[in-house]
């Protein structure tokens, strides 16, 4: 399955479409650390969420980043906006 | 253990909170040579239902803050993506009482959620989980301690 939206996406919208993308990889060996994602790619994988805003503030500035616990229930939220995306 | 004590409202219990950007925000704002906004005051509702704490994007765009974060809000058309940003809250009580400042929080901004409601904002579990709340209905008020 591809998560993401068709049509003009905000940099934000395609920022969560690509730590959706790496959500299933990231759950084997990275569940409840913390993703890094900008640019709308993954920059890496922190241990706190303090380290990676840290390092997210330090690569993008004033640009957008997401900071994002690595969680199944974001999977299972992104179905559903995949389906809502899609109608 | 400092005490906030505020009256309960017909709407429930809701305090005066002053908002600005969170530290590293701040910081990243006069690194650009920007100047950091004033805080802004608003009124928020303390809901124990609400997961994390939200404020109307109308009062955080203007800063020029990045997005930090991203949390699943309900809509109309189901659940889907919000920004989140860094900001910096003072929670206020009654005169003479000593604010509750948290210096860096993660928030959900969203666009005109409480329209018609006298409050820009939701205390959520994020901050109730590290405070004590008491909602005393028959003697109409609410006190949290922190």
């Amino acid at each position: 399955m591809t998560i993401g939206i068709t049509g003009q996406a905000s940099a934000f919208e395609n920022d969560v479409a690509a730590y959706l993308q790496e959500l299933p990889k990231l759950l084997g060996t990275n569940e409840g650390k913390f993703a890094l994602i900008g640019h709308a790619h993954l920059e890496g994988v922190h241990d706190s969420q303090e380290q990676a805003m840290r390092e997210g503030y330090s690569l993008f500035g004033l640009g957008g980043f997401l900071v994002q616990k690595i969680a199944q229930s974001d999977l299972d939220m992104a179905v559903h906006w995949h389906q809502a995306c899609q109608s | 253990m400092p005490v906030l004590t505020f009256s309960k409202s017909q709407l429930g219990p809701i305090l005066e909170v002053s908002v600005w950007p969170g530290t590293e925000a701040a910081n990243q704002l006069r690194h650009a040579g920007k100047d950091v906004p004033q805080p802004s005051q608003l009124m928020m509702l303390v809901d124990s239902g609400s997961e994390g704490s939200v404020i109307d994007e109308s009062l955080i765009r203007p800063w020029n803050t990045p997005y930090v974060s991203s949390a699943w809000a309900a809509t109309i058309a189901g659940r889907k993506p919000v920004q989140q940003y860094e900001v910096a809250l003072s929670i206020r009580g009654q005169p003479g009482q000593p604010a509750w400042n948290i210096p860096s929080l993660l928030v959900s901004a969203r666009q005109s959620p409480f329209t018609g409601m006298p409050y820009l904002g939701l205390i959520g579990r994020d901050i109730l989980d590290r405070a004590v709340f008491v909602f005393n209905g028959p003697a109409h008020h609410c006190t949290l301690a922190y």
